[in-house]
């Protein structure tokens, strides 16, 4: 299922998806594979996306 | 007996090439998700090599022989190596999140060229098919292209630019 909430919250802080990786040293894959929907991310890495983009993780990861 | 030597040859350079590997992504910063995929491409590596063995046991079985064992052994090795670093490099999980240089691509453009150019004055003497056998010109072939193919495709991935998947 596709992370739209994690698309959305990055659109609105203006980041690309480069630089939200750069920001949370990941590639920048990994976070087209979150909002595609095709890797879940473990917690470590949910909470530093949530920190990157000021969001709680129930903002960005809850259904 | 003698026919062992090879297979226990392959072996080690396998688990040299392993421990090189961890190293490599040790130092290379992968993230999470880049080394699940990585383990995913030793897999299918692993599975590749273990079919093509079965093809070869079952043509030698019907005693259909085209390659001598110093060549399948190598074959073996390039194949894995291919297929592992072809997984990796298209799932994005080849370079470390770091990695921003030409080096790796630029390596294997010219170990693909200097494969070719130094076999390439014993192709007169040696064929590629000699009395129904795969001969050692045919290594030197298979070396080249498969570090060729290799260099391409990194080179293609790390030049375009790749569209963010918006909609």
């Amino acid at each position: 299922m596709k992370n739209l909430r994690l698309k959305a919250a990055r659109a609105a802080k203006d980041m690309s998806q480069q630089q939200l990786a750069e920001k949370v040293n990941v590639s920048r894959q990994t976070i087209s594979a979150i909002e595609k929907g095709d890797y879940n991310p473990t917690i470590n890495l949910c909470i530093a996306i949530c920190k990157a983009l000021d969001k709680t993780l129930d903002e960005v990861f809850w259904e | 007996m003698f026919d062992i030597i090879p297979f226990v040859f392959v072996i080690i350079v396998m688990l040299y090439f392993i421990m090189v590997f961890k190293r490599h992504e040790e130092k290379n910063n992968y993230d999470e998700r880049q080394k699940l995929e990585r383990e995913k491409g030793y897999a299918i590596a692993c599975k590749t090599l273990l079919c093509i063995n079965t093809v070869v046991i079952l043509l030698n079985a019907k005693e259909i022989t085209f390659m001598p064992t110093y060549i399948l052994a190598a074959v073996n090795i390039y194949v894995g190596i291919f297929v592992f670093v072809m997984y990796c490099v298209i799932k994005g999980a080849y370079f470390g999140t770091q990695y921003k240089g030409f080096v790796y691509p630029l390596l294997c453009f010219f170990a693909s060229v200097f494969t070719i150019v130094c076999a390439y004055p014993t192709f007169s003497n040696m064929p590629i098919v000699k009395d129904g056998m795969l001969t050692s010109s045919f290594l030197a072939v298979m070396i080249s292209a498969t570090f060729f193919l290799m260099s391409i495709v990194m080179i293609v991935k790390l030049v375009l630019p790749e569209k963010e998947d918006e909609e």
